[in-house]
């Protein structure tokens, strides 16, 4: 039976090449569009080197401080370190693994000036503690990271990546040697894999202990500074509870002076997404926007494939115009409507799937692309396969359908007076 | 004949449906587009009202990660903004509140004169030393200098956009205005009127700005200063270096980082364009797909029809005829579909939905599209229409 649908869905595709042509070029490039932009959507939110226990991690990135009178008198920014070690202390939260402060988005903050003997380049830096190494798995090149002790020794070290050595110390080793940020010397303990500038947490050119930093401000900064904290839990299913801690921890707070109000929570990978995108409105700090951004996403691949499937329906309602008579024949001796739509949606699924084939291909290319021209740095993960074949599955359905729900309703005598 | 085309796309309208709604996506694919691309045009074409040569951006940061910063903040700004006016290559030195080109990075007030309010109005703090820096263009009364000092209401520069929604045809100069912000409420005095600041890059659109007189003393938190300089047109890149030299000695808890207005404008047309050229890439494929599946399903409707067409020609209908019949069918369902696809848009315009895009700029785009749509639809018609055209009644009849 299956192997009768797939020997006559071959020699329906090679009937009329041209169709199946324009089908499969149409099928192959909405998808392909599909999983590039889904690739991407993977690398803001899924586990990617070095963020690999994001699905377990929780953020704190913002604090905001709400000032009497109407709406927007917010004033919303980073934590500060002191508020994320002593006023909150989130190392201390429960069913945690373990926590990390560092400073926010390396890119976002003003870098420094790295200088090795005659050498200065422009770097971005983050400052961090002994954590960070472990909630982060780099890919150490030589050497590895700072602990605990360097960060409570406050050592002058410094984890580096590799195109900053390359244009420190070019092709040399750079473990032990000396260079200087912001006019203070650093000795290299390690060097990393460069990480795209995408990954919030990981990202930089450079990294040194909180503790060895210029000045001891960071101690006592208040509320809000330039920092970020990583959360740990041992499972997801701990979320709820260091969510609710973490809230009621900041409710206890004193204020300070003429505050109103204080909101900082903690983020999921998606949530802090939605936040990027829907928290311009200023006001709704304290809700949860990830089933509106999925909301939103949503919208807008239904919005791009109504094209794409109304082009496909197109072409198949042709096609079954053609094989009229061959329905008629089929519904003459006794075949249902539902063998009838199981037949034309199967053999819609094999030509959708060619094309979702070609289409994986095709996104795994345009990402190839997009790395060597340097536009982005993404990475193409074997899941993406999955979620092509849910596309697969559901154009399938969207474009075979309706043509093969018409198509099963034809009159049997009709049918066979029709025309081919 | 138009009705009897009418007729005939009635008796067949499943089909034709699909391929209405067909055109119909197709151009509202290519408004949007265009509109967007349009509309990026016409901002780029626009003055900026000020000039980014030569004009280099400072970011000096308190390290210690204070909010507010120290209470030496003022002054060793101050010793910056000396040293930079001392130095040989340096012809101009500012303060102002934000980056250049940061699209995302902005604070708005509403701004009150008589009945007339202006919401959502997007301000910069500059300093009296910004116009050297940046040449603004001022059209009307003056740029901030001494005589503002001690007046005991801060004076302000509006845009030209500013002026003719909050002034209506008055003069501004030396008027109040109210300024709202959360629960602040001041008065300001406008002392000039400059032809635009459109500070947020190439791209962005014609805005209502307001520009607040700031001095290095007044304590604005560390992410509103930034310091910006213009050098003389013949510097070499060596002076970054010198810059730095001179600057870090000062202070050594502070970061100095600098950056080009060039630099930072190069990289935000790279990305936008970069947005750009992939939307209209996508919406270029979508649109060439749909226009080969039309290709295919009118050849397919001819062959069907071949019985139809066989008995008009041997009735008498000419090649031309024929061709007129297949290609006009085709050339209704569009029209029809094109006719719904303006109105639609049409709709967004009358109601202001994205209201910052100029009327011009719906029309041209609408316009455009309806046109490209045109032409591709002849040009899906060609074919099939022809290869009608060209069947032969005795074969036709034969058809089975």
């Amino acid at each position: 039976m299956l192997k009768n649908y797939l020997i006559m869905a071959f020699k329906v595709l090679l009937r009329r090449k041209f169709f199946t042509l324009i089908s499969l070029a149409c099928i192959s490039t909405t998808l392909a569009i599909l999983m590039v932009a889904a690739t991407i959507v993977d690398n803001f939110i899924g586990n990617v080197p070095p963020e690999t226990k994001k699905n377990r991690t929780l953020t704190v990135y913002f604090v905001a401080l709400k000032y009497p009178g109407e709406a927007y008198s917010f004033s919303n920014g980073p934590p500060a370190y002191e508020f994320l070690s002593k006023l909150v202390d989130i190392r201390t939260l429960p069913n945690i693994e373990m926590a990390s402060i560092a400073t926010t988005y390396a890119s976002q903050i003003p870098g420094t000036e790295a200088v090795s003997k005659d050498v200065s380049v422009h770097v971005d830096m983050k400052r961090t503690d002994g954590n960070y190494w472990q909630i982060l798995e780099f890919d150490f090149l030589e050497g590895g990271p700072f602990t605990e002790e360097d960060m409570s020794d406050a050592n002058s070290v410094t984890v580096i990546n590799q195109s900053t050595r390359k244009k420190l110390f070019g092709e040399d080793h750079a473990i032990g040697r000396p260079i200087t940020l912001d006019g203070v010397r650093y000795k290299v303990k390690g060097v990393v894999r460069d990480v795209p500038a995408l990954q919030v947490a990981a990202y930089s050119d450079v990294w040194i202990p909180i503790s060895a930093s210029k000045t001891k401000a960071y101690l006592s900064d208040g509320h809000q500074g330039q920092y970020m904290g990583i959360i740990l839990a041992r499972s997801r299913d701990d979320f709820p509870l260091i969510k609710s801690e973490y809230l009621s921890r900041v409710k206890a707070l004193p204020l300070p002076d003429r505050v109103v109000e204080i909101y900082s929570s903690t983020r999921t990978p998606l949530e802090a997404v939605a936040d990027i995108f829907l928290l311009s409105a200023g006001t709704l700090l304290d809700e949860d926007h990830s089933g509106m951004i999925v909301m939103i996403l949503t919208i807008v691949v239904i919005l791009f494939l109504i094209l794409p499937i109304i082009n496909i329906v197109n072409i198949n309602l042709c096609r079954m115009g053609e094989r009229a008579s061959e329905i008629g024949v089929r519904k003459a001796f006794g075949a249902s409507s539902l063998v009838l739509i199981g037949q034309f949606v199967a053999e819609n699924f094999i030509l959708t799937l060619f094309g979702g084939i070609f289409g994986v291909v095709v996104s795994i290319g345009t990402i190839h692309i997009l790395n060597a021209t340097g536009i982005g740095s993404f990475f193409f993960y074997y899941r993406m396969f999955l979620v092509g074949l849910a596309a697969i599955f559901v154009f399938n359905l969207l474009s075979g359908g309706y043509p093969a729900w018409r198509m099963s309703r034809f009159h049997p005598v009709d049918a066979l007076r029709m025309n081919a | 004949m138009i009705n009897h085309m009418l007729k005939i796309i009635w008796n067949r309208k499943q089909s034709n449906l699909f391929i209405f709604l067909e055109i119909l996506f197709s151009f509202l694919v290519l408004v949007l587009i265009s509109i967007a691309s349009l509309y990026y045009y016409h901002n780029y074409t626009q003055p900026l009202g000020f000039s980014i040569e030569n004009v280099w951006n400072i970011n000096a940061i308190e390290l210690g990660d204070t909010r507010n910063g120290s209470e030496k903040r003022a002054e060793t700004l101050e010793q910056y903004m000396n040293t930079l006016k001392g130095m040989d290559e340096v012809t101009g030195v500012g303060l102002i509140s934000h980056k250049y080109a940061a699209t995302m990075d902005y604070i708005t007030a509403s701004y009150e004169y008589e009945s007339c309010t202006v919401p959502q109005v997007r301000w910069f703090f500059m300093d009296d030393g910004c116009q050297d820096v940046l040449n603004i263009e001022v059209i009307r009364g003056r740029w901030f200098d001494k005589s503002d000092n001690g007046t005991g209401i801060a004076p302000i520069v509006i845009n030209k956009k500013l002026e003719d929604e909050l002034f209506s045809g008055e003069d501004p100069i030396g008027k109040l205005v109210e300024f709202h912000m959360s629960d602040a409420n001041y008065q300001l005095r406008v002392v000039g009127v400059v032809s635009d600041f459109r500070h947020f890059g190439p791209f962005s659109g014609l805005r209502p700005i307001a520009l607040i007189r700031q001095h290095v003393s007044y304590r604005l938190p560390p992410w509103q200063t930034q310091l910006i300089i213009k050098t003389r047109p013949d510097v070499k890149a060596e002076f970054k270096a010198k810059l730095l030299d001179a600057l870090q000695p000062i202070e050594r808890s502070w970061s100095i980082d600098m950056s080009g207005y060039e630099e930072a404008q190069e990289s935000h047309i790279r990305n936008r364009m970069r947005l750009i050229y992939s939307l209209a890439t996508i919406a270029i494929a979508m649109v060439a797909m749909a226009v080969l599946g039309l290709i295919a399903v009118l050849w397919q409707n001819v062959r069907k029809r071949i019985q139809e067409i066989g008995l008009r020609r041997a009735k008498g209908a000419t090649i031309m005829h024929i061709f007129q019949q297949v290609a006009g069918e085709f050339l209704i369902v569009s029209t029809l579909a094109i006719a719904s696809g303006l109105f639609l848009v049409g709709q967004f315009q009358y109601f202001d939905v994205l209201s910052f895009i100029p009327d011009k700029i719906y029309y041209l785009g609408m316009v455009i599209s309806a046109g490209v749509v045109y032409m591709l639809t002849i040009l899906i018609a060609i074919y099939p229409s022809m290869s009608a055209a060209r069947i032969q009644p005795a074969e036709a009849l034969h058809y089975e």
